[in-house]
C-alpha cells in the first residue's frame, strides 16, 4: 500500500460515480411503428391523432395482398403492426412469428364483440385481435344485367363475358369457383380444387383482373364497363353515389367472409407502442370513424354507436344473419393444403404468362 | 498488618460486582433464551393457525364455486336434453328457464351447424349473436365434440364480466349459456380472512378471474410475471403453499387450491405481516415483561445477595480488618446459623488465640529482655563479685587479721554471697546458667532436699513426701534440681501463711495430651518423670497465673521476695528439656507438677560430695592466670597463692600467649578468663595448645558455654567454673585438674 491510498481510492471512485451523471442524458429516438395493412383501410387522419396523443408516428405501409406480407416477415423483414385475416395467423403462431399480446396494455379489447373472442384460428386471442370483418360476394349493375344476379355461378354466363371483374387473390378467386362447383371455400380435395381451377382457366379470358383497393370495382361499375365483379360493400357504398343501380349480391352458395385482425410481430422492437396503437384504434370512437371511411362491419361492440345510422341500418355492411346462411368463412389451410392452392394458383397465374 | 488490606477494592475486583455481572449474563441469557423460545412458539403457532385458515378459507371457497359451476352445468345440461321441436313450439319456455337461474345471463340451443334455434336473454341486449363466427368458436366447437366448455373470465363492452359456459346437447347440438360472474365474485368477496385475508382466483395464465378488488380484475391485472408464482401455476391441479409478492407488491402468504378441474386457480393469501403481528406482539411483550422480569429478578437478587451474603460479608471483613489493626478484644457477630456464623465463630476464636499467642510473645520478649539484661550485668556483677568477695575472703583468712573485722568481713562476705546467688538466679532464670548436668537418681536428691526443707519452713506447714515406687533417674544438675524445689516450696509456704499441707510427689507419670505445659504450650505426651509440688494456700487469682513466671512479677509486699523465684523454676525446667504446667483454684490450693525426661535405664549415679575449704594444698605448681579485669585478676592471684600455688598473671591473651611461651616447660595450668577484649579464652586455648598440646587449661566465665565453645572444651580444656570465684570452688577445681596428671 502507498501513502495515502483511501484517498486515492475515494476520488477515483468518485470520478466513475460522477462520470455517467456528467454525460448528457440522450432522449430515446422517437419511436416509429411500421404498420402494414390494405392500402386505405386506415386515413392517415387517424395516425395523426395516435401521434399526437402518444408522440409515436406510425409508418402506414400499405400491401397489395397478405400473402405478401407473411412471405416478407418470414424473410426476417421487421413490422410491428401487421393485420392479417384469420386463416393466415395460425401458421404464423406456429412457427413464433407473432408476438404475445399484453392485454394490459390492450384494456379497449372489452370493445370486441363476444362472437369475435376466442376463435378457434387463436384460442382466447393470445396473438390476434379481430379488427374488421365483412362479406365478399358479387356488386352488379342491375340495370345492365339480363336476369337477376344471384349467385357465384353466374360470373361464368356467357352474356357477362369480358365484363366480369375480380381481384387477383388466390384464396378468394379459388373460393369463389369451388362456391360455384358446390364446394366448400375451405376445400383442399385436390378433386374438387382441379374442378375449380378448370373452372377458372375457362372464365379467365372473359374476366378482367384488379388489384385489390378501396372501392376499386366501382368506378368500372359506374362506367358500365363491368356488370358483375367480386366485390365489397365499398364498392357498393362508393358506386351507388353516381349510379344507384348498383346494387350487392350475397350469392346463394354463401358468401365468402373474411375477418381481419391486429397482429404484432414477434420480430417487432415496438412491442408495448404497437399494443398502445391496436388499443388506440380499438377505441369506440376511432374504431367508429374506421369504419364510417371504409363501410366495414366491425367485430367492436362500442364502435357501434358511433357509426352513422345510414351505414348502420344498411344490410350491405350489417347483413342479416338470415342473409349469411351458406356463407363461409376463410379458414387456414393445412400445409398440405398450402402447397395445394399455391400449385393451382401458380398454374392459373401461368396462363397468362403463355399468353404472353 | 499492611494498609493494603483494608484499601477500597478495586471495581473488578469487586466480588459484589462480579457476582451481579454474573447473575445479571445468566438472567439475560436465560430471559433472552425464554423470550426467543416462546416467541418462536408463537411464531409457529400462529403460523399454523393462519395456514389452517388460508386453507379453510381457499378450500371453502373452492368448495362453492365448484358447487355453484357443477350447479350451473347441470342445469345447462338439462336445458341440453329438451326436445328441439318442443322448444320451438314454445318459445318461453327458454326463458322460464332462464329466469330459474339467476347466474346466466343467456341460454340458448344451438344445432350442429352452429345455428341458434332457441335463445332467451335477459334485459340487457345479448352478446352472442347469430352470426358465422359461431361455428368458429371455440365454445361451440369444443361443446359440439362432446366436452364441456367452460371460458375464460370476459368482459363486455359496458364492462360487465361473463363467462361462456357450453355442453353438448342431447341432440348432438350444443347448450350454451353465458354466466353472470357476480356471483363468483361474491363468493370471493365473501371469502375474507383475518384483517387483509382475501380469496380469489385466477385462471391458468394467472390472470384474475375474480377478486374482491373488481378493478384488479378489470384492468386484466396478472400474476403471470411473478416468478416465484411459477411453480403454481405450473401445477394448476395441485394444491400449493408459499410466500410471495402479489400483483399489487405485497409480501404475502398464499394457498392455491384448484377450481373446476383446474380451470382455475383459488388463490387465499393474506399479507405476512398479519401473520406475524402475534409474533411481534409476543415478541415485544416477551422482549419487554421478560427484560423487565429479568431486571426484577436481578433486582432481588441483587438485594437477597446483599441481605444475605454481602453485608454480613462486609461486617465480617471490617471486623477482620479490626483483628488486622490488633482489635483482637473484639468480638464479630456470629448468632447466624450459617457458613458465615461459623466463619465468624472461626475468625473469633483465631483471634482469640492470635490475643494469647500475642499476650505470650510479649511475655516471651519481656521474658527474653530480662534475661538478655541479666546476662549482661552478670558478666560484670560477677568481676565485681569475684574481686569483692575474693579479697574479703582473703582478708578474713589473714592471721593478723583482728578477731572484730573478721566479723565485719562475715557481714561484708554474707550479702557478697546473696548478691551472687540473685545473679544466679537471673542466669538460671534467662537459662543462661552454667550447668553441670550428670544422670542422677532424684529418690535420695528429693529426699535429702525435703530433709533441708523442713528445717526451713515454719512448723504450721506439714510437709509430705511420697515416692511412688519407680526408676527416677534423669539427666540434671542437682544444684538446679534443689533451687528448684527450693523456690517451689518457698512459695506454697508463702501462700499459707496459717498452714497447712505442703506435699511433693514423685512419680512416673504417662501424657497423652490431657495436660498442657505452662511455658510452651503444647500438650505434654510420653513419659515423664513427675515431681508434684501441691499446698493448701490460698491459690492464684486467674489475673495473676498468666504473670506468675515473669522476673520481678511478685504479689508479695516489697521486701519479702525478688519475683525471680517461678521464673528461675521455669528456666531450669527449660534448660533439663522438661515441662511444667499449674492446677490452681482460688482458695482451692495451688498445684505444680513438674516433667522432666526420664534416662532410659539406671546409670551409675555419682555423689555430689559438699567440698571443704583446703587451707593450703597446693605444693608450688605454677599457674598462668589470665584476666583482663585488674581487680579481679589480683584477688584471683592471691587467692591462689593463698591456697599455695606459684602465679604468672597475663592481663590479656596477647600477654598470655608470650608468657606462656617464655615458661611453658614450667607452668602447671592456664586459668583465664573467658571473655577478654583482645582475644577470647577460647582462642587463647587454641593458640597455646598450638604450643603445647597437652596443656591444661581451665576456664571462668561469667557467662555460660555456648555449645561451640562446650565443644571445645572436649579438646584439653578440663575444667571450667562460673564466676563469681568462690574460694572453695577454685581450691577444689584447680586441686582436681592439677591432681589429674
Amino acid at each position: 500500500m502507498k501513502k495515502y491510498p483511501y484517498p486515492v481510492v475515494f476520488l477515483v471512485a468518485l470520478i466513475f460515480l460522477l462520470f455517467p451523471a456528467c454525460t448528457p442524458i440522450v432522449p430515446p429516438p422517437p419511436t416509429e411503428l411500421v404498420f402494414r395493412n390494405w392500402e386505405g383501410d386506415i386515413s392517415p387522419a387517424i395516425l395523426d391523432a395516435f401521434e399526437t396523443e402518444y408522440g409515436i408516428t406510425v409508418a402506414y405501409l400499405p400491401y397489395e395482398s397478405q400473402e405478401e406480407v407473411v412471405a416478407e416477415m418470414r424473410a426476417g423483414k421487421v413490422y410491428d403492426v401487421v393485420v392479417l385475416e384469420n386463416q393466415l395467423i395460425p401458421d404464423l403462431v406456429a412457427h413464433g412469428l407473432l408476438a404475445e399480446i399484453d392485454y394490459r396494455n390492450v384494456p379497449n379489447f372489452k370493445n370486441i364483440s363476444a362472437n369475435f373472442r376466442d376463435l378457434l384460428h387463436d384460442p382466447e386471442n393470445r396473438h390476434s385481435i379481430p379488427y374488421s370483418c365483412g362479406t365478399t360476394g358479387l356488386v352488379v349493375r342491375s340495370d345492365l344485367a339480363a336476369e337477376p344476379i344471384t349467385r357465384w355461378a353466374d360470373m361464368w354466363d356467357e352474356q357477362y363475358a369480358g365484363k366480369v371483374m375480380a381481384w387477383p387473390l388466390s384464396r378468394y378467386l379459388l373460393g369463389a369457383a369451388l362456391k360455384s362447383a358446390g364446394f366448400s371455400v375451405n376445400s383442399e380435395s385436390p378433386q374438387e380444387l382441379e374442378v375449380a381451377l378448370q373452372r377458372l382457366i375457362a372464365l379467365r379470358p372473359h374476366l378482367i383482373l384488379r388489384d385489390w383497393a378501396p372501392a376499386v370495382a366501382a368506378p368500372y361499375l359506374v362506367s358500365g364497363e363491368i356488370i358483375v365483379a367480386m366485390g365489397q360493400a365499398d364498392d357498393v357504398v362508393e358506386g351507388r353515389k353516381q349510379q344507384p343501380a348498383i346494387n350487392y349480391v350475397l350469392p346463394e352458395e354463401g358468401a365468402i367472409l373474411w375477418s381481419d385482425n391486429f397482429t404484432i410481430p414477434a420480430a417487432s422492437p415496438n412491442k408495448k407502442a404497437a399494443e398502445q396503437l391496436i388499443n388506440f384504434l380499438l377505441r369506440a370512437d376511432i374504431s367508429a370513424r374506421i369504419a364510417n371511411e371504409t363501410y366495414y362491419w366491425l367485430p367492436n361492440d362500442a364502435a357501434l354507436p358511433y357509426i352513422n345510422p345510414e351505414l348502420r341500418n344498411n344490410p350491405v355492411i350489417f347483413p342479416p344473419s338470415s342473409s349469411l346462411q351458406n356463407a363461409e368463412i376463410l379458414l387456414p389451410l393445412s400445409p398440405a393444403g398450402e402447397v395445394l392452392y399455391r400449385q393451382m394458383w401458380e398454374r392459373f397465374l401461368a396462363l397468362d404468362y403463355e399468353r404472353q | 498488618m499492611t494498609s493494603s488490606s483494608i484499601s477500597p477494592i478495586a471495581p473488578r475486583q469487586n466480588l459484589y460486582r462480579r457476582v451481579m455481572s454474573a447473575v445479571s449474563l445468566i438472567m439475560l441469557f436465560m430471559t433472552l433464551f425464554v423470550a426467543i423460545g416462546v416467541t418462536n412458539f408463537v411464531y409457529r403457532a400462529e403460523q399454523a393457525a393462519w395456514q389452517t385458515r388460508r386453507i379453510e378459507a381457499g378450500r371453502s371457497a373452492a368448495l362453492t364455486i365448484d358447487t355453484f359451476i357443477h350447479e350451473i352445468q347441470n342445469y345447462v345440461m338439462l336445458v341440453g336434453t329438451l326436445d328441439r321441436q318442443y322448444l320451438e313450439d314454445n318459445p318461453r319456455i327458454m326463458h322460464r328457464l332462464l329466469e330459474q337461474n339467476q347466474a346466466l345471463l343467456e341460454l340458448m340451443r344451438l344445432d350442429r351447424e352452429g345455428n341458434i334455434f332457441a335463445v332467451a336473454h335477459r334485459n340487457n341486449a345479448p352478446v352472442l349473436a347469430h352470426i358465422f363466427t359461431i361455428r368458429l368458436s371455440s365454445w361451440f366447437s369444443q361443446a359440439r365434440a362432446g366436452q364441456a366448455y367452460i371460458g375464460n373470465l370476459q368482459l363486455s363492452a359496458t364492462d360487465e364480466p361473463y363467462i361462456i359456459v357450453a355442453m353438448p346437447a342431447a341432440d348432438g347440438g350444443v347448450v350454451a349459456g353465458r354466466l353472470r360472474m357476480n356471483v363468483l365474485w361474491d363468493v370471493v368477496s365473501s371469502s375474507r380472512f383475518g384483517q387483509t385475508g382475501i380469496v380469489y382466483m385466477v385462471d391458468r395464465e394467472g390472470n384474475l378471474v375474480a377478486h374482491p378488488g373488481r378493478d384488479n380484475v378489470l384492468q386484466r391485472r396478472s400474476l403471470a410475471l411473478r416468478p416465484e408464482m411459477a411453480a403454481a401455476l405450473a401445477a394448476p391441479d395441485h394444491e400449493w403453499q408459499g410466500a410471495y409478492f402479489n400483483f399489487e407488491d405485497e409480501n404475502v402468504v398464499g394457498f392455491t387450491t384448484p377450481v373446476s378441474g383446474g380451470n382455475w386457480l383459488i388463490f387465499a393469501e393474506i399479507s405476512r405481516d398479519e401473520t406475524l403481528r402475534l409474533t411481534y406482539q409476543a415478541a415485544a411483550v416477551l422482549g419487554g415483561g421478560v427484560l423487565a422480569l429479568g431486571i426484577l429478578m436481578t433486582v432481588l437478587t441483587s438485594f437477597v445477595l446483599r441481605r444475605l451474603v454481602l453485608w454480613p460479608l462486609e461486617r465480617l471483613r471490617a471486623g477482620v480488618a479490626r483483628f488486622g489493626l490488633g482489635e483482637l478484644d473484639y468480638r464479630l457477630e456470629s448468632e447466624r446459623p450459617d457458613e458465615l456464623g461459623q466463619l465468624a465463630l472461626a475468625f473469633n476464636d483465631m483471634a482469640a488465640h492470635l490475643k494469647q499467642r500475642q499476650e505470650r510473645i510479649v511475655q516471651q520478649e519481656r521474658l527474653a529482655a530480662v534475661g538478655q539484661l541479666s546476662a549482661g550485668i552478670a558478666h560484670d556483677f560477677n568481676n565485681i563479685l569475684t574481686s569483692m568477695l575474693g579479697f574479703a575472703e582473703l582478708l578474713r583468712q589473714a592471721p593478723d587479721t583482728p578477731e572484730a573485722v573478721r566479723d565485719d568481713l562475715a557481714r561484708i562476705i554474707g550479702p557478697g554471697q546473696r548478691a551472687a546467688h540473685l545473679v544466679h538466679q537471673m542466669l538460671d532464670f534467662s537459662r543462661q546458667s552454667i550447668r553441670r548436668p550428670q544422670p542422677l537418681d532424684l529418690t535420695p536428691l528429693l529426699k535429702e532436699i525435703v530433709r533441708f526443707l523442713e528445717r526451713t519452713i515454719p512448723e504450721n506447714i506439714r510437709l509430705e513426701l511420697e515416692i511412688l515406687p519407680g526408676e527416677y533417674q534423669i539427666e540434671a544438675d542437682p544444684t538446679q534440681m534443689q533451687q528448684m524445689l527450693t523456690n517451689l516450696a518457698i512459695n506454697a509456704r508463702d501462700a499459707m501463711a496459717t498452714g497447712g499441707l505442703l506435699r511433693v510427689v514423685l512419680s512416673r507419670a504417662v501424657f497423652d495430651g490431657e495436660a498442657t505445659c505452662l511455658e510452651c504450650h503444647r500438650p505434654i505426651t510420653g513419659k515423664w518423670v513427675q515431681i508434684t509440688v501441691a499446698d493448701t494456700g490460698s491459690g492464684i487469682p486467674p489475673d495473676v497465673l498468666p504473670h506468675i513466671f515473669e522476673p520481678f512479677f511478685t504479689t508479695k509486699a516489697a521486701g519479702n521476695g525478688t519475683g525471680l523465684g517461678l521464673a528461675q523454676v521455669l528456666g531450669i525446667v527449660q534448660q533439663h528439656a522438661g515441662h511444667i504446667s499449674i492446677d490452681s483454684r482460688e482458695g482451692g490450693g495451688t498445684t505444680f507438677t513438674v516433667c522432666l525426661p526420664p534416662l532410659p535405664g539406671p546409670v551409675q549415679i555419682s555423689q555430689a560430695k559438699a567440698a571443704a575449704i583446703p587451707e593450703q594444698q597446693g605444693r608450688g605448681e605454677l599457674i598462668l592466670l589470665v584476666e583482663d579485669e585488674a581487680l579481679v585478676l589480683e584477688a584471683s592471684r592471691r587467692m591462689l597463692q593463698r591456697l599455695g600455688y606459684q602465679v604468672l598473671t597475663a592481663k590479656n591473651g596477647r600477654e598470655a600467649s608470650e608468657i606462656y611461651r617464655d615458661h611453658r616447660d614450667r607452668i602447671d595450668l592456664v586459668l583465664s578468663d573467658m571473655v577478654m577484649p583482645d582475644m577470647e579464652g577460647l582462642a587463647l586455648f587454641t593458640r597455646l595448645k598450638q604450643q603445647n598440646p597437652d596443656i591444661k587449661m581451665v576456664l571462668m566465665s561469667g557467662y555460660p558455654l555456648q555449645e561451640k565453645e562446650a565443644c571445645l572444651l572436649e579438646e584439653g580444656i578440663v575444667d571450667w567454673f562460673q564466676k563469681p570465684v568462690s574460694f572453695a570452688i577454685l581450691a577444689e577445681t584447680i586441686g582436681r585438674v592439677l591432681s589429674r596428671r
